[in-house]
């Protein structure tokens, strides 16, 4: 559908405007023009019948000069009829003139004129000539009263018939402009009432479809000015009332998406302080244990004296908790390093069988609540790798594994070769990971649901991990379900090169290790 | 030996547990839970005078064992210290709203672990 625009629906109705007014103008025009002919008509009727009337006159002359003559046989009395035999012919010149447009009028001045040349030649001059040789009587006598009598009737019969055309042309004439001047006062007003029409149209029209929508537009920028950046306007209307409106539109869209904008780097930047300062708490929480029995043993060792096996003992734990502060503050470092992009690998080819095995026998030696199912491949399975930090990541997915098993049970490992690449997954049946915190756990620090579970950590482990893997251009992830398990898996490139220097420890069948 | 005030030892660092053993001595009987289902299991059989409690537990919180000590009856009347690393004055405000009668915070002092058992032992019981 076309818009149609708010300037062309004006250029619309100022053409139809001035189109009505030009209509009643040319109407008014013909008007006038026919009452003027009509006018101009009437005179010539006017004249035209004068010299009719002239002609009818000189007509009578005639006869009254001959009867006058014929009675009294004195030439005085023939007077009049040799003036109107004289005036006729200009007279008739005259009537022909006017008629000279009119063929059936000048067809009939034609005939009358000769009808009078008729009635002059072969009755009027024979009977004078007549009356003057002889007898008046004798004269009457030969010539009849009828005859004379009919001859005259029928010049006035024709000029009778020019007069009533006249009458009636004249007639006609003003019939036809009594019309026209009807029609152009009904034009006018009829012109005048749809112009009038027509404008309070179009300003009924302005109000509801540019007075209002302006009025909204108005109203909204006072919600845009006073915050409400979601106020919108329909976008219906002419041409540039919607166009103002999708313009306004866009604006508050864009000052909307431009305060989210604010409004998220906010959040973003309040989330930033308080996971520094969940941080902070967390590593200040992780260093409180070992450290409570490091300074605890320590005060008991100065102030109480204790037999040497006992005092051994406790100096052995205050080495053991020491080593795990050491241990978190080398977490820490990795951090730090990686932070820094100081990160570095120290690469050799590493058999992962052997690792892992080492790995399991470490977490799992002397653990009791879970049981660990390890199933191997025969060949070893060697990759490019820092064998240090290798051995820290799957540390990390074993530790994570018991963990988040709280309440013990079976943990399965897996190192399998898929598609040119070592697959090592290990899966739980613990606590599992909650939907909503999937995406963040591999976020340095994120703890997900972990504290409020009363598991301890610093969310630095799985991190570290992906960062690990990544620099080995290996890959990490997992598959968890809240309430059922989770399945770490790493997988790395083999190394081209397979030099086995390290010895497969067993050899034979699919290994598999289970420890209560 | 039935006349020993029993004292039971909730944390799953046995570690500390050995230490706060070792601190207060031979004076008490000790109960040790690791996790929240072991302190649940020994609250069936024993009535401790005091509960050496933390807060972080594998299984649950200990707070959750709080609860369940000042819900029942028959071990209501233990003594209850909060041993834990959170300390911030909202913890420590809920353990006591919860009817902890001291809190102590990791790492505690020995002296003041010994101090604030031996008031709670002596005191009404």
């Amino acid at each position: 559908m076309i818009r149609k625009t708010l300037f062309a629906r004006v250029a619309a109705l100022a053409v139809l405007v001035a189109a009505l007014v030009g209509v009643i103008f040319v109407v008014f025009l013909i008007a006038v023009t026919s009452l003027r002919r009509s006018a101009d008509r009437e005179t010539l009727s006017k004249d035209v019948s004068a010299a009719a009337l002239t002609l009818e006159t000189l007509s009578v002359d005639l006869e009254s000069g001959i009867r006058g003559y014929a009675l009294t046989r004195q030439r005085g009395f023939l007077e009049p009829y040799r003036q109107a035999q004289g005036k006729w012919p200009r007279a008739m010149i005259t009537l022909q003139g006017l008629v000279r447009g009119d063929k059936v009028q000048a067809r009939r001045a034609q005939h009358v004129d000769s009808l009078f040349h008729g009635y002059v030649r072969d009755y009027a001059e024979p009977l004078i000539s007549i009356i003057a040789r002889v007898d008046p009587r004798t004269a009457a006598s030969q010539t009849s009263a009828e005859e004379r009598t009919h001859r005259l009737r029928e010049i006035r019969n024709g000029l009778d018939e020019i007069l009533a055309t006249e009458k009636t042309r004249s007639a006609d004439r003003r019939n036809s402009v009594e019309s026209v001047t009807r029609l152009a006062d009904i034009a006018a007003v009829a012109g005048l009432a749809m112009s009038v029409l027509l404008i309070l149209l179009f300003g009924a029209w302005v109000a509801r479809e540019v007075a209002r929508p302006v009025r909204r537009a108005a109203a909204a920028a006072s919600d845009v000015a006073a915050g409400d950046f979601e106020v919108r306007l329909p976008e219906k209307g002419v041409g540039e009332i919607a166009a103002l409106a999708a313009a306004f539109n866009a604006m508050t869209r864009a000052l909307d998406a431009g305060r989210r904008t604010l409004v998220d780097q906010n959040e973003r930047l309040q989330e930033s302080e308080r996971h520094k300062s969940d941080v902070i708490s967390i590593v200040s929480h992780e260093l409180r244990t070992p450290l409570s029995s490091v300074l605890g043993f320590t005060s008991l060792l100065l102030q109480r004296d204790f037999p040497p096996k006992e005092r051994r003992r406790y100096l052995e734990i205050i080495d053991q908790e020491s080593r795990r502060l050491a241990a978190l503050a080398e977490d820490f470092l990795d951090v730090r390093l990686l932070e820094e992009g100081r990160f570095k690998l120290d690469l050799a080819p590493v058999e992962l069988v052997t690792l892992v095995r080492e790995q399991v026998l470490l977490f799992f030696a002397n653990e009791r609540r879970h049981r660990l199912s390890l199933d191997v491949p025969t060949q070893p399975v060697v990759v490019q790798g820092d064998r240090d930090r290798l051995a820290q990541v799957v540390g990390n997915l074993f530790s994570n594994a018991l963990k988040y098993t709280p309440d013990g049970g079976a943990i399965d490992a897996e190192v399998r070769v898929v598609r040119g690449r070592a697959h090592l997954s290990v899966t739980d049946r613990g606590i599992g990971i909650p939907r909503e915190h999937q995406d963040r756990i591999f976020e340095r620090f994120y703890r997900a649901n972990a504290p409020g579970k009363g598991i301890a950590g610093t969310g630095i482990g799985l991190s570290v991990a992906r960062d690990i893997v990544a620099a080995h251009g290996g890959d990490i992830g997992f598959r968890s379900v809240e309430g059922e398990g989770s399945t770490f898996w790493i997988e790395l490139p083999i190394s081209p090169t397979a030099p086995l220097r390290e010895p497969v420890t067993q050899a034979s069948g699919p290994a598999r290790t289970q420890r209560r | 030996m039935t006349d020993r005030v029993e004292i039971l030892l909730v944390d799953d660092e046995p570690a500390l547990r050995e230490l706060m053993k070792v601190a207060l001595g031979d004076g008490y009987r000790f109960l040790e839970a690791g996790d929240v289902d072991a302190a649940f299991a020994l609250l069936r059989t024993h009535v401790p005078a005091v509960v050496l409690l933390d807060v972080m537990l594998p299984g649950g919180s200990g707070l959750d064992v709080l609860r369940a000590i000042r819900a029942d009856p028959v071990v209501s009347s233990a003594r209850v210290v909060i041993v834990s690393a959170w300390q911030s004055a909202d913890d420590r405000q809920t353990a006591l709203e919860l009817g902890a009668d001291a809190f102590l915070a990791k790492p505690f002092s020995v002296d003041e672990l010994v101090a604030v058992v031996e008031q709670l032992v002596g005191g009404p019981a």
